[in-house]
């Protein structure tokens, strides 16, 4: 075998070792996008329970919440009964007080009217 | 304009690694088209100097799309694919032109080992990058 037989085995030899080795390059970046590919997906993921986590504690805090309204609601209620008792006392003392004045006023009368006498 | 004046700022972080692999394209596609290089054409077979011409074309394409999207992998599986095909090219300009063979056959086997060289130092780089820090200090 001349120098042209070994030029053209070595050719041969070099192109497929060289396509053998870019391959395992090409492999390697492949491999390499994956794992990172996958590696997001794992943040996502993570990220995804921590907010599930979250929705839960604000889902209980919201509830707590409801039933703070409902009993201020209630407590409000509650007031307005009492407030509208007070105010018919009132109204009924204003009413005395009225009737008291007049009867005051009907007893001046007639005691001015013994001292004219 | 935004976009090209990116891929020029990439490119020139490696320029005569992108001008070789441009000059690959150039060749490949002229062997291809059967104007093969003289000693490549009188060196091999035809069948050979076609896989030769294809190899280089997918070699310079390589390096080219690793050097823009910086895949640092893709573009040493061109440099891998270009250092074959150069290393070929000056074996073949020995054996067919021995007596003005030195100088061409020496650019083109030290493109080669350039190549090579370059492949050592991506893998060194891609190593430092997946050191932790206090390591890689």
């Amino acid at each position: 075998m001349g120098l042209e037989g070994v030029l053209v085995g070595g050719t041969g030899v070099s192109l497929l070792g060289a396509l053998a080795w870019a391959l395992t390059f090409l492999v390697k970046a492949s491999q390499t996008r994956s794992d990172a590919g996958t590696a997001t997906v794992t943040d996502a993921a993570a990220a995804n329970a921590a907010l599930v986590s979250s929705l839960n504690g604000l889902q209980q805090e919201n509830e707590r919440l409801r039933g703070r309204v409902t009993s201020l609601e209630d407590e409000l209620e509650a007031r307005d009964a009492r407030i509208d008792a007070l105010e018919s006392r009132v109204r009924e003392m204003e009413a005395r007080l009225h009737t008291e004045q007049t009867r005051l006023r009907a007893l001046a009368d007639e005691l001015a009217e013994l001292r004219q006498r | 304009m935004h976009r090209l004046r990116r891929t020029l700022d990439t490119l020139g972080l490696a320029p005569f690694e992108a001008m070789l692999g441009t000059v690959g394209i150039i060749s490949g596609a002229a062997t291809i088209l059967g104007t093969a290089p003289p000693s490549i054409h009188q060196g091999l077979p035809a069948p050979m100097v076609l896989a030769w011409g294809v190899i280089l074309i997918i070699g310079s394409l390589l390096i080219l799309t690793g050097l823009t999207l910086q895949q640092l992998r893709v573009e040493q599986a061109g440099l891998v694919l270009l250092a074959a095909t150069t290393l070929i090219y000056g074996a073949a300009i020995i054996v067919v032109q021995p007596a003005a063979a030195l100088t061409p056959a020496a650019t083109y086997v030290l493109f080669a080992a350039a190549c090579l060289l370059r492949i050592r130092v991506l893998t060194q780089a891609m190593a430092a990058r997946t050191l932790p820090e206090s390591e890689a200090d």
